[in-house]
């Protein structure tokens, strides 16, 4: 259809498009027109009815999220300065005799006036090294850092700690004998005999005992029995016709009268053994 | 062409029931001319002066009474048009888009204006708004664009959206 054909029958239509509003009509239509307005009043009011009671849940809600709040204002931070704290100097005797002692948790706390000073003791050659408070807050909760190896500057005593592995107990051993520390090393290798003997190292350091007591602490009745219960631990091993052999230079140092048949003893179980010699010799026999 | 008086040239009402008296005609032809249906208009001009007679303080404006009338009308009437498109979507509005208040129309004149307005029903309503009042009311455009709450320019691209819509759907046989 064309713009103007359509313009047409609108021109045409327009009169009939009118509706029948006749003053009864009207009339009707006028007096509806208090309802609706008490209904749109009605609206209104429930509209702002449902409106506040929003407002009010919102506002009890909030109210209960403040209370919830401390209502006490927080105390003020009070801020301390830090001073500096020379460390006082720690002297800590280095005892060559073996003490019985527990093995402590070397940690103090030392206050100064208003300032915490941790201080850490930790075993250094020199003995002590002190690091004051600011320096653990740099590295953490004090708690939380893990514990320096505190290792004393006098060996432990191992006769009050089955706990210590058998690996430290002989290198402290080894290293009190470097040391010159002998009764400290002979007592560190009774320990590890007596605490660990099923170990398959438990032979050879009661050997080193044996050793350690014959030839340095001038107890050969002791070392003959360090000898014979590394030979009874090790039987089959090497390490039994050295034992044995030593044994027998244990008797002889202390002049047993088992000496002789001792002897004899290794001859029989070691007949091709290269200390054959020297166990004869000082056997008595040839 | 029947030649409208300005719209703000119209008198100040005197009174409630002066103003029902006085605009209701007008209210109650805008209102079937823009939803197409005789049973819509008396609700419709019932909520028009429902909204005249709570707002009437608010007016500055007394002479412009009818355009604001008008303005109203047009408001409500698309109010009333989308909630009967929902209705329709849903299968609840079966009513004939269009029931002529008489009979004098030619026959095909009859049957342009029921075709015209069943496609008008199809259209969305703000183009539907302003073509009906371009071209079935003989608005302005500018009152047309005041009548909608729209800009000219809209409110000229609504109605040629809608006219090029009704033009190539509305088909009479000779």
């Amino acid at each position: 259809m064309t713009p103007e054909r359509l313009r047409h029958h609108l021109d045409e239509a327009r009169t009939a498009l009118e509706p029948a509003w006749t003053p009864a009509r009207a009339d009707h239509v006028r007096a509806r027109i208090p309802a609706g307005r008490r209904r749109h009043r009605r609206q209104r009011v429930a509209a702002r009815l449902a409106t506040g009671a929003c407002l009010l849940a919102i506002g009890v809600i909030l109210g209960s999220a403040l209370r919830r709040e401390p209502s006490a204002a927080p105390a003020p931070v009070e801020i301390v300065a830090l001073r500096p704290v020379e460390p006082a100097p720690l002297v800590i005797e280095a005892r060559q005799e073996p003490v019985r002692s527990k093995r402590v948790d070397a940690r103090a706390e030392v206050e100064a006036s208003s300032t915490r000073v941790l201080v850490d003791r930790q075993r250094s050659s020199a003995g002590v090294t002190i690091s004051s408070d600011a320096e653990s807050r740099r590295e953490g909760p004090a708690d939380a850092r893990p514990e320096p190896e505190a290792t004393p500057s006098t060996p432990p005593i191992p006769s009050e700690q089955p706990r210590v592995e058998l690996s430290t107990l002989l290198r402290q051993a080894d290293e009190a004998r470097s040391a010159g520390r002998l009764v400290t090393a002979a007592s560190i290798l009774r320990q590890v005999v007596r605490a660990h003997p099923d170990d398959p190292r438990t032979p050879v350091a009661s050997i080193s005992l044996g050793r350690l007591l014959l030839e340095e602490l001038d107890s050969p009745m002791e070392a003959f029995a360090a000898f014979s219960q590394a030979r009874a631990a090790a039987p089959d091993s090497a390490l039994a016709e050295d034992a044995f052999a030593r044994e027998v230079e244990c008797l002889a140092r202390a002049q047993d009268p088992r000496l002789a048949d001792h002897a004899r003893a290794f001859e029989a179980a070691f007949p091709q053994s290269a200390r054959l010699a020297r166990v004869r010799h000082l056997g008595g026999s040839r | 062409m029947r030649q409208r008086a300005p719209l703000h040239l119209v008198p100040p009402p005197r009174g409630d029931d002066r103003l029902f008296l006085d605009y209701s005609p007008h209210v109650a032809r805008l209102a079937y001319r823009l939803v197409g249906r005789e049973g819509d208009v008396d609700d419709l001009v019932q909520d028009v002066f429902v909204a005249a007679w709570e707002s009437m303080p608010l007016l500055d404006e007394p002479r412009a009474i009818r355009a604001w009338l008008s303005r109203v009308t047009v408001r409500l009437a698309g109010r009333r048009l989308r909630r009967r498109r929902l209705a329709q979507f849903f299968g609840f509005d079966d009513e004939e888009p269009l029931e002529l208040a008489t009979s004098a129309l030619s026959p095909e004149s009859h049957a342009v204006m029921v075709q015209l307005y069943r496609r008008l029903d199809e259209l969305p309503v703000a183009e539907r708004l302003a073509w009906t009042l371009r071209h079935v009311e003989d608005e302005s455009l500018e009152d047309v664009a005041a009548l909608c709450g729209c800009s000219l320019a809209t409110a000229k691209r609504r109605i040629a959206r809608a006219q090029k819509i009704l033009l190539a759907g509305t088909e009479i046989a000779p």
